[in-house]
């Protein structure tokens, strides 16, 4: 009887033993301080990190050669509609259109494309016999201004999304000639949880100037915002806050640089900064994460085109909207190359696609004539100057106080050796510095076979470029590839500056070509991740696990970007310039 | 018994003469009744905080019954927002400010509100 009553409570023992042995402690973590413990105690225990931080002496006896501004060649955007033949008795007409109504790949975003293609099947002629072509190149408004404004390209036309683009065009120098002031319906509107707009409801007429107030007084607390240099709304919205908020709005004077300056303006943009929860480089962007995380925003600026077919989706039907801004009625313009007879090809054009066939083609794509773009009241078009002023004064106070921590972590594994991917990534990272505010702090983890630290946190200044500048030029490709060991360390790293100045922004940039072939996996450190409070912006930049990189950029309202050898070093620039 | 009648009749009347010479001073001397526009156009930090402190003086008059705030209105230069009831000091301390002055907006709503009294930047100035 004792004998099987102590066998009873061995057994009871050992299983509890065992099960307490076996226990998962990963499960337990819920929350920042758990995670850092986990993370420094029990995970980077095991990982053998090597230091390859530069020294002082050698970040000082660095030089940065001139960097010019990565702008890609307009050749590497597609091209719809007809292909350019030389032919004496075609008149070509080639043109750069914002993505919202060129992208061919798209159904709902290929109305340009439709119109050009319809015109070319029509063989139209001008008056010398000549046959009119039309091709349409899909190039981001934006990127079209500052590659024409750099001369990357002399296209016979040019139709951004809205006006502004063409008043920068001029402020670069180039003489633009206004072929047709608009050929498509469009506006920027704050897209809206329908919880905000009910509640606003209920005191009245709900405007652009109540969403904004109540932005600005801190009662909208997640708002979605995109890079004002790149996105045509952006810019849109920048500069319709700035002129709204210089006391214009009842005399319609339009906005100076001067207005900038003033304390009014300034405690407006940064009231309206400090709601911004997610900038992303464009509001397609936005929407990605929205779809994905129903919950990610209350408010969004972006197209109404683009609200149309958000609205479609399941679960969003309910959305509002709000338009604001001067209107996104795609203007046309030609410039001083432009030909006679291009000229004379692009006014046809622009009058075949004003025609009533081709609008009611437009109305399908979501290019609807709204009651706000009939109202015609609308702020004035300032100039190419003011809005250069505008763009910088949102890059320079865009942190509003706050640090941001930026933590780089770059796959060095030997597959990155392969198709110049690791020099395309070092030329990127060279140009993308020079986005970064001084004062925000940068570091630089790699990973292949271990993870390697090259250059810690630190206020960014000419020191922290210098040794940024040389930790770029000494990385190496070779080994395999500790995936989330690198991202552990460079996560580490951050969580410590969080815990020090915990009002400051966290992101991780995260560029790997693989999928992890050593160290810790996804499931080990997925809890971590999750209660960093580190936003997370994976790069796929080849054969990669696209599933695992998609549920890390997801648990902070993240999103994956794909990146490749040609297109990288824009993809970081403009992560920079919306982050840094 | 009769002593007992006359004990409750003074008593009554005693108690319905003061009843009558409260609602009398009531209706000659009434607690006066203000509402409050908090004017949250751009102001220095500093500044604000001198608002905050006459908007101190006046809750503590409110809390004191010696003042009723009828509503409490944030007022800029993009709209006007109503308190569902008289914030607390730390709250109006805490609150930001931003844009510009909007005279207009603050002269309609001094209208409507006839015994109203603007707390801002400028009206401290």
């Amino acid at each position: 009887m004792r004998l099987s009553t102590f066998t009873a409570w061995l057994a009871l023992g050992l299983s509890s033993g065992f099960l307490w042995a076996c226990s998962d402690p990963i499960s337990s973590i819920s929350s920042f301080e758990e995670a850092q413990v986990h993370l420094s105690d029990r995970l980077l225990s095991n990982i053998n990190v090597v230091d390859n931080s530069i020294s002082d002496t050698d970040a000082y006896n660095a030089i940065i050669p001139p960097l010019i501004e990565a702008i890609p060649d307009p050749k590497t955007y597609p091209l719809y509609g007809a292909q350019p033949t030389g032919d004496a008795n075609t008149v070509y007409l080639e043109i750069y259109s914002s993505a919202e109504k060129a992208n061919g790949a798209r159904k709902d975003e290929r109305w340009l494309v439709d119109v050009a293609e319809a015109f070319n099947r029509r063989q139209y002629k001008l008056s010398s016999g000549q046959v009119i072509q039309v091709g349409i190149r899909n190039i981001p408004s934006g990127l079209g201004a500052q590659m024409l404004g750099a001369g990357l390209g002399k296209p016979a036309g040019y139709t951004p999304a809205h006006a502004l683009w063409v008043e920068l065009l001029k402020a670069d120098g180039l003489d633009v000639v206004p072929v047709a002031p608009a050929i498509v319906a469009n506006q920027a509107v704050f897209a809206m949880q329908p919880e905000v707009y009910d509640r606003l409801a209920t005191d009245g007429e709900v405007t652009f100037d109540r969403v904004l107030d109540d932005i600005l007084a801190g009662n909208i607390e997640k708002v979605g915002y995109c890079n004002p240099y790149i996105a045509s709304p952006g810019l849109n919205f920048l500069y319709t806050l700035l002129w709204r908020s210089a006391g214009h709005a009842s005399t319609g004077a339009v906005l100076t640089v001067e207005d900038l300056n003033t304390a009014q303006t300034s405690s407006a943009f940064t009231a309206f900064q400090s709601q911004v929860t997610t900038t992303t480089p464009t509001y397609l962007d936005l929407k990605q994460i929205w779809l994905r995380q129903q919950d990610a925003f209350d408010v969004i600026v972006m197209s109404y085109q683009s609200f149309v077919g958000l609205q479609a989706q399941p679960g969003f039907d309910q959305l509002k909207h709000i338009p604001f801004g001067i209107p996104e009625t795609s203007p046309l313009v030609a410039f001083d190359w432009t030909t006679p007879a291009q000229r004379d090809a692009l006014k046809q054009f622009a009058d075949f696609a004003n025609s009533k066939e081709m609008q009611t083609l437009a109305v399908n794509h979501g290019h609807i004539q709204t009651d706000y773009l009939n109202g015609g009241s609308f702020p004035p078009i300032p100039s190419g100057d003011v809005l250069k002023a505008a763009q910088s004064f949102w890059k320079e106070r865009k942190d509003g106080g706050k640090t941001v921590y930026m933590q780089i972590v770059v796959d060095t594994s030997g597959s990155m050796a392969n198709a110049q991917r690791l020099t395309a990534v070092q030329d990127a990272l060279r140009l993308a510095s020079q986005q970064i505010n001084t004062g925000n702090q940068i570091g630089l983890v790699t990973f292949s076979d271990r993870p390697s630290h090259q250059v810690y946190l630190a206020p960014f200044n000419e020191l922290e470029q210098k040794r940024l500048f040389t930790a770029i030029n000494q990385l190496r490709a070779s080994g395999n590839t500790a995936l989330y060991d690198g991202l552990a360390v460079g996560l580490n790293e951050l969580m410590r500056s969080k815990q020090r100045d915990p009002d400051g922004e966290f992101y991780l940039l995260f560029l790997t070509d693989g999928q992890r072939t050593d160290g810790l996996d996804f499931k080990e450190l997925e809890p971590v991740m999750r209660e960093s409070e580190v936003r997370i912006y994976p790069i796929a930049y080849g054969d990669v696990n696209h599933k695992e990189l998609e549920a890390i950029a997801a648990l902070h309202e993240g999103q994956v970007f794909e990146g490749t050898p040609e297109k990288v070093q824009l993809l970081l620039q403009n992560l920079f310039q919306t982050n840094l | 018994m009769k002593r007992t009648l006359q004990l409750l009749k003074s008593v009554g009347l005693s108690w319905l003469a003061f009843l009558v010479v409260g609602l009398a001073i009531a209706w000659l001397a009434p607690i006066p009744k203000l509402t409050v526009l908090l004017d949250r156009s751009y102001c220095p930090a500093n500044q604000w905080q001198q608002v905050a402190q006459a908007y101190s003086q006046l809750y503590d008059q409110h809390q004191h019954r010696r003042l009723i705030l009828e509503q409490v209105v944030m007022v800029s230069d993009l709209g006007q927002d109503a308190f569902a009831s008289p914030p607390t000091p730390d709250a109006v301390r805490q609150i930001s400010t931003y844009g510009q002055r909007d005279g207009d907006r603050l002269s309609q709503l001094q209208s409507t509100y006839s015994n109203s009294e603007v707390l801002g930047c400028s009206s401290q100035n």
